[in-house]
């Protein structure tokens, strides 16, 4: 009776736990589930650079004192503030957030550098064409000489 | 009821801020299109156009709740930066074009300034030609001049030594006229006293004044100047008698041929006549006579017998 009984939870337990079981089944979706979590987790764990907010605090720097700060000043505060707010983010351990400002702020950075850049174009360009126009006086003034 | 309520206004809340997320994807959309169409930015940043574009395409394409502020923030910045790219690109395409033009002018420049210089240079030697033309036409002038002034010199210097010559020349001519004139005046002198002593005497044929032959110029039948100068004594002595006829007899000594003395007796007679009618005698009262040498008063041998003979007699004929 008592080996009957034992046999009887035995099987049970085998029926219950067995790999095609409805049990083994929602066993199967939680680890299925999790893989897929854990895979992305480490997809996303794996774009995060932990030194990347100071690499970029770093580059912040340069900028601040170069002279780009002089051309573009809202950029320069807008960096400013997100570099703030990056700091937070790093502290609080929000790397999503903290990744989005770093990208922000590099973009921020990037159009700075271009609005320096082409500042500098508009100066040369500038400075050329009065070079040519005087260049132009001069080569006409030359050619009356001639005449 | 009361959640119903919390989830209305959930909705409309979400759905309004769903439609305001909608116009921002509209405008950053149209800003881009608009940005696309420009034409001078058309060849430049390309790539960052297409990054532009893609994300602004991505935002329309992600979850049903709209997109999220930091796939907006970073469209928006790629636009931006697409736009700042190509204003880059489209400043140095231009500053190239410039610099070539610069570079073309430069060019062009050094060869005009070429010619300009070749030309000053050409200017410089025809202006140094003149100059040295100019220089040498006053060199020449200055010689000229010199040499003129040197002609100058020597001529005055031969002028003056000439005219020392001259000097020294006037000085001896003064020299002997003062002698002659001495002499003259003596001799006018001598006239004068002759003349003022000549004194008449008696013969028989009437009064007879003699003239000896210092009236006369030698073997001339001139009367010297002094002479005609002072014959007061001889015109008083015949105004003291006016009714008697004169003769006037030329004599000569024996010297020469006797009709040469005999044409110079006549001639001095002559002369004697005409200067008694210059002095106002009435010339039918006057006989001239050349007697030659036939009526000598003294000896032919000697030269005071000579000097003697040489005479000329007026005689006051007796009535």
């Amino acid at each position: 009776m008592k080996s009957s009984n034992l046999d009887k939870q035995h099987s049970h337990i085998n029926s219950k736990w067995s790999l095609f079981s409805r049990n083994s089944f929602k066993i199967w979706l939680v680890l299925g589930l999790m893989l897929i979590f854990w895979s992305l987790n480490t997809e996303a764990r794996k774009k995060y650079d932990e030194e990347a907010y100071f690499k970029l605090e770093a580059e912040v720097e340069t900028l601040i004192d170069s002279p780009v700060t002089n051309v573009a000043p809202l950029e320069i505060k807008f960096i400013k503030e997100k570099m703030v707010e990056a700091k937070n983010a790093k502290a609080e351990r929000d790397r999503k957030l903290e990744t989005q400002l770093i990208a922000q702020i590099r973009a921020e950075m990037e159009i700075a550098n271009l609005r320096y850049e082409v500042n500098q174009l508009n100066d040369d360009l500038l400075e050329k064409r009065d070079q040519l126009s005087a260049a132009q006086v001069y080569l006409l003034d030359l050619k009356e000489q001639l005449r | 009821m009361k959640y119903s309520v919390v989830s209305l206004f959930i909705m409309i809340s979400s759905s309004a801020f769903a439609a305001k997320k909608n116009l921002e994807l509209e405008a950053l959309r149209i800003e881009y299109e608009n940005f696309y169409q420009v034409e001078k930015y058309k060849p430049f940043g390309k790539e960052a156009k297409i990054r532009a574009k893609e994300s602004i395409e991505n935002l329309y394409k992600k979850n049903k709740k709209g997109p999220k502020d930091h796939a907006v923030f970073m469209a928006r910045k790629h636009m931006v930066m697409a736009k700042m790219i190509a204003e880059k690109e489209y400043l140095e395409s231009e500053l190239a074009k410039v610099n070539q033009a610069l570079q073309v002018i430069d060019v062009e420049t050094l060869q005009v300034e070429a010619q300009v210089a070749r030309l000053q240079a050409d200017r410089a030697q025809l202006l140094l030609s003149l100059q040295q033309e100019e220089v040498a036409r006053i060199e020449a002038e200055k010689q000229a001049v010199l040499a003129h002034a040197n002609q100058q010199i020597e001529k005055t210097q031969a002028e003056l030594e000439s005219a020392k010559a001259y000097a020294e020349q006037q000085k001896e001519v003064a020299k002997l006229a003062k002698q002659e004139a001495d002499l003259a005046f003596e001799e006018i002198d001598a006239l004068t006293k002759q003349l003022q002593s000549l004194v008449s005497r008696e013969t028989a044929d009437g009064l007879v004044m003699t003239l000896g032959d210092f009236v006369f110029d030698s073997a001339s039948a001139d009367i010297k100047q002094a002479a005609i100068e002072n014959f007061s004594k001889v015109i008083a002595f015949i105004d003291g008698y006016p009714n008697r006829q004169i003769r006037v007899e030329g004599h000569t000594d024996s010297s020469g041929s006797e009709s040469f003395n005999l044409n110079l007796s006549q001639q001095r007679a002559d002369a004697v006549r005409l200067l008694l009618i210059n002095y106002g005698v009435v010339g039918d009262r006057i006989e001239a006579v050349g007697m030659g040498e036939s009526s000598p008063v003294a000896d032919n041998n000697t030269e005071s017998g000579k000097s003697k003979n040489r005479r000329v007699d007026i005689i006051l004929l007796n009535e």
